[in-house]
């Protein structure tokens, strides 16, 4: 396993949440799939309104081939709760590579 | 967006229930994506029915009902779920709340140690063994202990507690006060609620570990009801015949608790402790009202008051190993109920920890929520020590150190969020702490180890 990013997503987090380097929430990546991914964010320190851009690291890619596509919208969860969401805008991992629903 | 009460959410990680009738309107927060995934209170869902298999019963959600009678419950009403109550109780075996079998518990231990701790301090005090006191005290720990047995069952907060504890207190010792033949009085009332309530924060909601924290925790709780009891016993005090100093002028005497007394039976002043209770009996000359079997406390007495607090002590810790014996009696016979004999009331969780986090864990005891920025503030746990290594060891978690084993009460266990998280690793399944639950997760960790 390597540690190379999945995907380049812009984040949006409500309520202002806090976040860094190496966050580790759970995305719903599909219907019924939540999986944990690894953050890193490229414009941290120069953050604009509540937007952030950087990378997701998922956990097994592999579980669930060609579900993603430019645009799509992953909500993002600590716990039960929904605390952002991020938009795809580039996928490195060609088996996450899917078609648009 | 409309989504369920986040609060009712977390508590029972019910994602259906009464989302459907607690509906709010919010553009920041949504609730898990697994609504027809989660199981309430562990029942399996059942899609084709559209109910829910409460072991013992079914159960509709849409209805918020039983779909049969409480197989236990004798009541008048056997079909609501945990009584109407779900913020409060869970029903894992769709069978009687356990709010109720340790009230019940409590009820039959409390009357014993109440019969009993009066028994050994009259006969250890060298007094003559009066039934009447001991039935008394039997009635106040009937009373104190169904309250504080049903305040472990349903895991109420310490103010909900102390106040309970309060009033069963205040109740169980004017009904002591009324069994045992003395005249009532609603100061010693007052102060038998307080010193119930004291005891009860010392004593806790949270089911014991051990037998040894059972009566260390019972003989604190013991000693300080009786030391509290003790000193109400003097302000309520009868004086004793021949006691009353005569005033020069042979009209007056003064008693203990400075109150002028006429000899004829009428007082000059009100009794303090005598309120509510009617002007004649206020102003009364109690002492001859008093049962003459009834032994009185003369003033402070040293040796008197230790011994006291020294019995207290001694009962109440046989009363805590005791009410552990409870505890874990009422996990059995539920076990039993729902088809497992030999069901273990724990259970253990497995948590994946970076360094900081490991000395965080045992430097406060617990887990915390901390807003970093990198960690999530819902607490993750895997159900098997393999699952949650494998997750530990994929190169995205390579801060996490070490593993630590949690174990909590099944009754805790069963209120948390059970949703299916990274499930190629969490083959068990996963635990989730809400944040709003830590306190009392970490307030329910009978222990926690290091094993990995």
């Amino acid at each position: 396993m390597n540690l190379k990013p999945d995907v380049e997503a812009v984040f949006v987090f409500l309520n202002s949440r806090k976040v860094s380097d190496g966050f580790r929430p759970a995305h719903l990546i599909k219907e019924n799939y939540l999986t944990t991914g690894l953050h890193k964010y490229y414009n941290l320190e120069n953050r604009k309104e509540e937007e952030l851009i950087g990378t997701i690291t998922f956990m097994s890619p592999e579980k669930y081939p060609a579900c993603l596509w430019i645009g799509k919208e992953i909500k993002i969860f600590d716990g039960a709760k929904m605390i952002g969401y991020a938009t795809i805008t580039q996928i490195f991992n060609t088996t996450l590579q899917g078609v648009a629903e | 967006m409309t989504v369920c009460s986040l609060e009712w959410v977390y508590i029972n990680q019910n994602f259906v229930f009464w989302a459907h009738t607690a509906g709010r309107e919010t553009g920041t927060e949504e609730t898990s994506p697994f609504a027809g995934e989660a199981r309430f209170t562990s029942y399996p869902y059942d899609p084709v029915t559209g109910v829910y298999f409460a072991h013992a019963r079914l159960y509709d959600a849409d209805l918020g009902r039983m779909l049969s009678r409480d197989p236990v419950k004798r009541g008048l009403n056997g079909y609501p779920y945990c009584g109407n109550d779900p913020v409060n109780h869970t029903d894992p075996t769709g069978e009687i709340p356990t709010v109720l079998l340790f009230g019940a518990g409590g009820g039959i231990l409390g009357g014993i140690a109440g019969f009993a701790g009066s028994a050994l301090d009259q006969l250890s005090s060298g007094d003559e063994f009066s039934l009447r006191r001991a039935l008394g005290s039997a009635a106040n720990g009937m009373v104190t202990g169904a309250v504080k047995g049903a305040l472990i069952g349903s895991g109420v907060g310490i103010p909900v507690a102390f106040g309970a504890d309060f009033a069963a207190g205040a109740a169980g010792s004017l009904l002591e006060q009324a069994i045992s033949g003395e005249r009532v009085n609603a100061g010693r009332g007052i102060l038998g609620g307080l010193s119930n309530a004291v005891s009860g924060a010392i004593f806790g909601n949270v089911p014991f570990k051990n037998a040894g924290q059972a009566f260390g925790k019972g003989a604190l709780a013991g000693a300080a009801t009786s030391g509290l009891g003790y000193l109400s016993d003097l302000i309520g005090r009868q004086p004793k015949s021949g006691q009353m100093g005569h005033f020069p002028g042979g009209t007056v005497a003064r008693t203990p608790y400075e109150r002028l007394m006429d000899p004829r039976g009428i007082c000059i002043l009100q009794d303090v402790f005598g309120g509510g209770l009617g002007v004649r009996k206020a102003y009364g000359y109690r002492y001859e009202m008093r049962d003459p079997d009834q032994p009185v406390r003369d003033g402070f007495d040293l040796g008197d008051f230790l011994r006291s607090t020294l019995t207290g002590g001694l009962m109440g810790g046989l009363s805590g190993v005791a009410f552990f014996g409870v505890d874990k009696a009422v996990g059995a016979l539920k076990g039993s109920l729902s088809g497992g004999s030999k069901d273990n009331p724990y259970k253990k969780l497995y948590r994946a920890v970076s360094p900081e986090e490991y000395d965080d864990v045992f430097k406060t005891g617990g887990f915390r929520a901390t807003p970093d920025g990198r960690t999530l503030e819902a607490k993750e746990f895997g159900n098997s020590l393999e699952d949650t290594l494998n997750f530990a060891n994929h190169p995205i978690n390579v801060d996490k150190a070490a593993i630590l084993e949690v174990t909590i009460p099944k009754s805790i266990y069963n209120q948390l969020n059970h949703m299916s998280l990274d499930t190629p690793y969490f083959k068990s399944g996963t635990t989730i702490v809400e944040p709003d639950l830590l306190n009392i997760f970490n307030k329910s960790i009978s222990k926690i180890r290091h094993v990995y």
